[in-house]
C-alpha cells in the first residue's frame, strides 16, 4: 500500500475551484433558506387557519423526504414541466427550499419563545403591526435562533455534498472527478473529508465566537 | 408525424419500487442498530468523563458528525478498496458506513440522556449502598430513557432520509430504483414524485412518534 498525495497537491486549483463552488451555493442557499424559512415561520402561528396548514405541510414534506429525492425531482422532474433547469441553479434553489424548512421550525420556536409583555409595550407605544414584527420580533427572535440556525448552515454545507449527484462542480463533485481520472479515491476522498471537517469546525468556532462576543451578550 | 409512446408504468415496476422500499428499510435499520451498538458504547464512555478518554473519544465523533456523508460512503466504498485487500460490496459499505455515521450522533444522545440525570441521583443511589451498574440500570437509565427517546427517534428520522445516499455508491435502495425507472420510462417527474410520496409514509409517522413523545417528555411530572 502506497499512499500518493502528490495527486492532491497537482489538483490543488482544480479542488479549490470546487470549494469556491461550494461556497457560492452555500451562501445563496443559505439567503434563500432563510427569506423562506423567515415567511413560513409567520404564515405557521398566523391564525389563518390556510396559512398555517401550508406551512405545516410544507415543513413535513421536505423534513420527511431525503434531499436527494427532492433534488432528482427538481433537476430532472421540472424539465418534464418545460421549466429547464441548469445543476448549479437547481442545487442552490432545492438547497434553499429544503434548508428552509428546517429553518422555519428554529424561528418559530424562537418567535415563541419572545415575551409577550415586550410585543404589548411596543402596541402601546403606538408601534404599528409591522413596525412591532421588523423591531421587536424579528431582532429578538435571532438571537435567541443564532446558534441553531448556525448549525443549520453547517449541515446545510454538509449537504451541498448531495449535489455530486447532479454534477454542480462543487468541492464532492470535482473530488470524484479527480478520482475517476487519476484513480486515487483513498488519497481525495480523505482529503475531502478533512476540508470539509476543517471548514465546518472553524464555521462553528466563528458562530460560537460571533454568538458569545456579540449576539447573547448580556442575556443571562 | 409518428409519436414516440412513452412506456407505461407497470406492476412489475410496483414491485420494483416495493422492493426498493424493503431495501431501505433494512439499510436503514442495520444501520441504527450497529449505530446503537457502539453509539451506546461510546457515549457510556463520555458520560464517564475519564479526563483523555472522553477528548479522545471526540476525536471519533466529531469527524462523523462535521463531514458528509457522501465522502464517507464514497472514501469507504472507493477508497478503501483501493488501497487494501478489504473489498466491500455496495450493501457491505452502505451498512457500515450508515452504521458507524449514526453511531458518532448516537453517542452524542446517549451521553446528554445520561448526564441530563441529575447529580444527586447517583449520589442518592450511591450512599444506599448500589454500585455503579445497579444505580445506573435502577436508577439512572429509567429516567435518562426519557430524554433518549424523542432525540432518537428523531435521528432515526434523519437516518432513514440520508439512506438515499447509499443510492450513489450503486446500491440498489428506493431512491436507485426510482432512478432505473425514470431511465426506463421516461417519466421523472412522475417517478419522483411517487419516490417521494414512499418515503414520506415510511417517515412521517416515525416523526410523529417522536413529536409525541417529546410532548410526553415536556409534560412528564409536570403538576397540571
Amino acid at each position: 500500500m502506497t499512499l500518493h498525495f502528490r495527486v492532491i497537491f497537482n489538483n490543488l486549483d482544480f479542488l479549490l475551484e470546487g470549494l469556491k463552488m461550494t461556497f457560492y451555493i452555500s451562501v445563496f442557499s443559505l439567503i434563500i433558506g432563510f427569506f423562506i424559512g423567515l415567511v413560513v415561520a409567520f404564515m405557521r402561528i398566523s391564525k389563518n387557519k390556510l396559512f398555517s396548514s401550508i406551512a405545516i405541510a410544507y415543513v413535513e414534506f421536505f423534513r420527511n423526504t431525503p434531499f436527494l429525492v427532492q433534488l432528482f425531482f427538481f433537476y430532472f422532474g421540472l424539465p418534464e414541466l418545460g421549466i429547464s433547469t441548469e445543476p448549479v441553479t437547481t442545487a442552490i434553489i432545492a438547497l434553499g427550499i429544503n434548508n428552509a424548512a428546517y429553518n422555519s421550525e428554529i424561528i418559530r420556536a424562537g418567535i415563541i419563545s419572545i415575551n409577550k409583555g415586550l410585543v404589548e409595550g411596543a402596541e402601546s407605544l403606538g408601534f404599528t403591526k409591522f413596525q412591532i414584527v421588523r423591531l421587536i420580533i424579528i431582532p429578538n427572535a435571532l438571537r435567541v435562533t443564532f446558534k441553531p440556525l448556525g448549525s443549520n448552515f453547517i449541515n446545510l454545507i454538509l449537504t451541498t455534498s448531495v449535489a455530486v449527484s447532479i454534477t454542480a462542480n462543487e468541492l464532492m463533485s470535482n473530488a470524484m472527478t479527480l478520482s475517476s481520472n487519476t484513480f486515487r479515491p483513498f488519497e481525495i476522498y480523505l482529503t475531502i473529508l478533512v476540508l470539509y471537517c476543517v471548514l465546518t469546525f472553524s464555521l462553528s468556532g466563528l458562530i460560537h465566537f460571533v454568538d458569545r462576543k456579540f449576539i447573547s451578550k448580556g442575556i443571562s | 408525424m409518428e409519436q414516440y409512446i412513452f412506456p407505461k408504468l407497470t406492476s412489475y415496476d410496483a414491485l420494483l419500487l416495493l422492493k426498493g422500499m424493503g431495501m431501505t428499510i433494512t439499510v436503514t435499520l442495520l444501520a441504527i442498530a450497529i449505530g446503537l451498538a457502539i453509539g451506546f458504547f461510546i457515549g457510556l464512555l463520555r458520560s464517564l468523563k475519564i479526563p483523555v478518554l472522553s477528548k479522545l473519544l471526540l476525536v471519533y465523533i466529531e469527524p462523523i458528525r462535521n463531514s458528509p456523508l457522501v465522502a464517507q460512503l464514497f472514501f469507504a466504498y472507493y477508497g478503501i478498496a483501493m488501497v487494501t485487500d478489504f473489498n466491500p460490496s455496495a450493501f457491505q459499505a452502505a451498512v457500515w458506513t450508515l452504521g458507524i455515521n449514526t453511531s458518532a450522533f448516537a453517542a452524542v444522545i446517549v451521553d446528554a440522556s445520561i448526564r441530563s440525570v441529575e447529580k444527586g441521583q447517583w449520589e442518592a443511589a450511591y450512599s444506599l449502598g448500589m454500585n455503579y451498574w445497579k444505580t445506573f440500570r435502577l436508577v439512572i437509565v429509567p429516567q435518562a430513557i426519557r430524554v433518549f427517546i424523542p432525540s432518537f427517534v428523531g435521528l432515526c428520522v434523519n437516518q432513514l432520509q440520508v439512506s438515499s445516499l447509499v443510492s450513489l455508491i450503486g446500491f440498489v435502495d428506493l431512491t436507485r430504483v426510482g432512478y432505473m425507472l425514470t431511465l426506463r420510462t421516461y417519466r421523472p417527474f412522475l417517478i419522483w414524485s411517487i419516490v417521494a410520496v414512499l418515503y414520506f409514509a415510511l417517515s412521517f409517522p416515525i416523526s410523529k412518534f417522536a413529536r409525541y413523545a417529546e410532548s410526553r417528555v415536556k409534560s412528564y411530572g409536570k403538576i397540571g
